[in-house]
């Protein structure tokens, strides 16, 4: 058998199943953002004629995603009763923002909560009562992670509070699947039977989200999907999932 | 003769009263306040051979169930088919027995509450009558034309319109 | 010099195709993992593979009498499984009947077959007068359209006459054999169905009678009412004594969450487009819940063994059915979500329990819940909570699905539970040793009852009053029947608890965390559910709210 030839057959028929498939690809690609344009300014339309105000700007989203699972971790409530009564006191001199965050670490230290996915989120502070929190968010990479939170109190500067609703982010799902536009999810929160009659638009991030359970749902595992967090109306928050199904 | 005539007649009737006269009666018991016969109902007619006896007692209680034929007016002629002795501790309880395959005929079911000492204190009796019937020979007659709805509506055309 | 550059030019070659292969793959792949044709090939085959559709019953296999009653005359009776085998009785009259019910079912056609049948509507006095005498009865636990009835199981449908709606009980007399009865439990009406042929009425007399006397001859125990054996105004049939052969059965669930090939299987079947979409959820019990969309498809698997699941109701595609063709379709749901073969194979017996019309929440849609039991040698199994299958249907398409299969090595072992008889403790007997703690149960739940329906905009109640407006009214004092010294109140308490007693069955009870199934008497009273074990008398469950009807 001539070999030299058959490879030749081969090269030529695998280039031609590269060049077949490649083009595929990018014309899928530029299908996509075709599409993505035409989607954005039809909607957007549509949005102008409900008086839907946007004051930010719309992200770029990536084509596909996969799901996440995640397993709950809350603490034993005995646990953290014994960490908080151990905590020492901030200093009375210096109790800036800086060391209650340093004093909220030090905590989340102590309890070996103070993994990569925790990450400081913002400081709240009432005066008449004393009250410091200093709260922390769940991040997957780049995405946050709803609904996580922690969150440490402290009352004249000791550690009074603690509350945490957190999961840790498991494996993600074998398929990816496609994202919808954030223009898709603001029509959807918009639409028909929605809760206002004017809407203003002043965030749109994309997360991984896992829809709150009952309360009497004893959970261990669960599943996140890639959702839109659309803050609204001065505050007001929406999920909106992303997977088109 | 006319005289002679009517005191004929009311010795007959007297003795056909006296007939029905339980045998029993003489021993003067009286029913026990505590215990009641729910099966069978006094002078019942059974149309098969099954019987349920079910004695209902209120207190605990010993009794005696005792199932005769009748097949004459006196006591001679009280055939004993079964006899049991049944005990119970509590304050509600039955007493549930099925008798079967009785033949066509005449009996008494007689209850008597014993004492610690086996004698009998108070009694009840109930008569039946057990009347088989087999279908090769009777069929139930209760479809006539008074029985049904639409023969009481035609009927009742009937007289409308003559 | 040209070898060399030959060869050069081959390994080139090489590198190319090599390349250009692995480029090729990593498009292809790619493309799979994009495209949901993969993963729906995928879950096809698994479950073109792993599904039991090659075992299904018959529909009219499964629309059975929940028993056949035999009325002795004088208030006996004795209760037989529909499917006794002919073989076992010593009745024969060429119809070559494998079962009791086919058996009634043939004669019923000789009688449908007459030339001059006609229907005629009866008054309840005649029919309760037929019913003084022996008879044989066909008691179905619903009510079934009664021409459809006939159609399915070939039998002539009665041209002249009265038409019958709905059919719930059959019965044949021969103290009265020229007729055939018809009960219509939904409208409450009753009719016989005549034949002028006095030969052929004759011949039946003699049939039934004989059919009656092997029936009778085989009978494990009689039943009286308990208006006969206690006194209280209730037409309920309890046995007198029962004896039986059921020994406690160990069981295994035929579904287990800890099997992982069980769990994929159970995914694949009700996710068939791809588990991508869909939220799993584990709770901390062991259980698995899937949710797909906003809750449009539900699955939860217990660790228990049962299945549920739930499926958002589509409006648009809606089509009313009839009850055959709601059976039908439940059959055939049955069979493509975890099959029949099993049940079969683990020594049960599927029968259809009951049917009901349901409402969807909102709109003029209706559907019905088929509800699935099991048998064991002809004895109901009984679950703690939840039937062993149901279906509710909205139109064709199925809104809910529960399943909870158990097994046992009965069907292996080819025991029959003949070979060692024991007497049951009465049940009368139990309800006389425990009528004080039923009676509570069921006036808690009337008063509950009250207070729901109170709050829905019923009447209400005053405080306390047990009002009770479910169950029959305590019956009037004997005065005859003396109070128990010291025992104020408790005989109203006991003809209460009697009065109100709607079912009494032995059955082989699966309580929740039991490993083995026992025979027990199910007691239904007001709407309380009691089970107390047979041999011991004492109760078993703790849950109280019946599930079936009476």
């Amino acid at each position: 058998m001539d070999w030299s030839k058959a490879k030749n057959i081969i090269i030529v028929a695998l280039l031609l199943m590269d060049v077949f498939l490649g083009g595929m690809y990018i014309n899928q690609l530029g299908g996509n953002s075709r599409n993505n344009e035409e989607v954005r300014e039809y909607i957007s339309n549509i949005l102008d004629e409900r008086g839907v105000e946007i004051k930010c700007d719309m992200p770029d989203k990536p084509r596909s995603m996969r799901s996440l699972s995640v397993r709950y971790n809350n603490m034993e409530t005995s646990d953290v009763q014994k960490q908080i009564e151990a905590a020492i006191p901030t200093d009375e001199n210096h109790r800036d923002e800086d060391a209650y965050r340093k004093a909220a670490d030090t905590f989340l230290n102590s309890c070996d909560l103070d993994g990569k996915d925790a990450v400081f989120k913002e400081i709240r502070e009432d005066k008449d009562q004393n009250r410091v929190i200093v709260s922390y968010k769940n991040m997957y990479g780049d995405l946050p992670l709803e609904q996580c939170s922690m969150s440490v109190e402290f009352t004249d500067g000791v550690i009074t509070g603690f509350k945490r609703h957190w999961m840790q982010p498991v494996e993600e799902g074998s398929t990816e699947t496609e994202v919808t536009d954030p223009m898709q999810a603001v029509l959807s929160l918009t639409g028909e039977g929605g809760e206002a009659d004017h809407y203003s638009i002043e965030d749109i991030t994309l997360v991984y989200w896992v829809s709150p359970l009952a309360e009497n749902q004893d959970v261990l595992y669960d599943t996140a999907f890639p959702a839109w967090r659309i803050t609204y109306n001065g505050g007001k928050i929406r999920f909106i999932s992303t997977i088109e199904q | 003769m006319r005289k002679r005539g009517l005191i004929m007649i009311m010795v007959v009737l007297m003795a056909m009263v006296g007939m029905t006269v339980p045998a029993f009666a003489a021993s003067g018991l009286t029913d026990d306040p505590y215990i009641s016969v729910i099966s069978p109902g006094n002078n019942q007619v059974m149309t098969s051979g099954n019987v349920l006896v079910s004695v209902k007692m209120t207190v605990p209680r010993t009794i005696e169930m005792s199932f005769y034929e009748v097949k004459g007016n006196d006591e001679d002629n009280m055939k004993l088919i079964t006899s049991e002795v049944y005990s119970s501790t509590k304050n509600l309880s039955y007493y549930t027995r099925q008798l079967t395959d009785l033949d066509t005929g005449v009996y008494c079911l007689n209850i008597s509450t014993l004492n610690p000492a086996g004698e009998s204190i108070y009694a009840t009796e109930v008569y039946i009558k057990v009347q088989k019937k087999a279908s090769s020979s009777f069929q139930i007659n209760v479809f006539n034309s008074k029985g049904t709805t639409s023969s009481f509506w035609s009927a009742l055309l009937n007289r409308l319109l003559n | 010099m040209n070898t060399t550059k030959t060869t050069t030019i081959e390994k080139i070659k090489n590198i190319m195709i090599a390349v250009l292969l692995v480029t090729a793959v990593l498009l292809l792949s790619f493309f799979w993992r994009t495209s949901s044709i993969g993963g729906s090939i995928v879950n096809i085959s698994r479950t073109l593979v792993q599904s039991d559709s090659s075992y299904m019953p018959q529909t009219m296999d499964l629309i059975m009498p929940e028993y056949i009653r035999v009325g002795l005359g004088s208030g006996s009776y004795v209760m037989c499984d529909t499917s006794v085998s002919m073989d076992r009785l010593d009745f024969d009259q060429g119809h070559d009947s494998e079962t009791l019910y086919t058996e009634l079912l043939a004669i019923l056609r000789d009688y449908l077959e007459q030339e001059d049948v006609t229907t005629e509507e009866i008054e309840g006095e005649q029919y309760d007068t037929v019913m003084s005498y022996s008879t044989v009865s066909a008691v179905f636990s619903f009510e079934l359209p009664y021409a459809e009835f006939l159609k399915n199981n070939g039998l002539p449908v009665p041209q002249n006459g009265a038409s019958v709606d709905t059919m719930t009980r059959i019965t044949f007399s021969p103290f009265s054999s020229e007729n055939v009865f018809v009960y219509d439990g939904d409208n409450g009406k009753y009719y016989r169905i005549t034949t002028g042929n006095a030969e052929f009425a004759k011949e039946e007399a003699n049939i039934l009678s004989a059919l009656i006397g092997s029936l009778n001859a085989v009978a494990h125990s009689n039943y009286y009412t308990i208006q006969n054996v206690a006194g209280v105004d209730n037409d309920t049939l309890i046995p007198i004594y029962m004896v039986t052969g059921l020994t406690d059965e160990t069981f295994r669930p035929a579904f287990s969450i800890e099997d992982s090939s069980d769990v994929e299987y159970m995914e694949n079947l009700f996710f068939s487009g791809g588990m991508d979409f869909v939220r799993r959820i584990t709770e901390n019990r062991g259980s698995l819940m899937y949710v797909q969309g906003y809750s449009e498809k539900v699955l939860q698997l217990s660790a228990g063994g049962r299945i549920s699941y739930r499926e958002e109701f589509d409006q648009s595609g809606y089509e009313e059915q009839n009850l055959y063709e709601s059976i039908s379709d439940a059959v055939q749901y049955v069979s493509n979500h975890g099959g029949w073969r099993e049940i079969v194979s683990g020594g049960m017996e599927p029968y259809l329990a009951r049917v009901e019309k349901i409402k969807a929440e909102t709109g003029n849609y209706t559907g019905y819940n088929v509800v699935f039991g099991l048998k064991m040698d002809g004895i109901p199994v009984e679950y703690g909570s939840g039937d062993p299958i149901s279906v509710r249907l909205l139109g064709s398409q199925v809104v809910s699905y529960e399943r909870e299969i158990v097994l046992t090595d009965k069907g292996e072992s080819g025991s029959t539970g003949e070979d060692n008889l024991w007497q049951a403790m009465a049940p009368m007997d139990i309800i006389t040793n425990n009528y004080e703690m039923m009676y509570g149960e069921m006036t808690a739940a009337a008063k509950e009852a009250n207070i729901n329906e109170a709050g829905a905009g019923g009447a209400a109640v005053e405080n306390g009053e047990t009002a009770v407006t479910s169950t029959t009214a305590a019956p009037e004092k004997d005065p005859k029947n003396q109070e128990p010294p010291g025992g104020a109140g408790q005989l109203e308490n006991f003809d209460y608890v009697a009065a109100n007693v709607n079912r009494v069955d032995l059955c082989m009870y699966k309580g929740d965390g039991d490993e083995s199934l026992k025979p027990c008497w199910l007691i239904l009273a007001g709407d309380c559910r009691f089970v107390f074990d047979a041999k011991t008398g004492e109760r078993v469950n703790t849950e109280t709210s019946a599930d079936t009807e009476a």
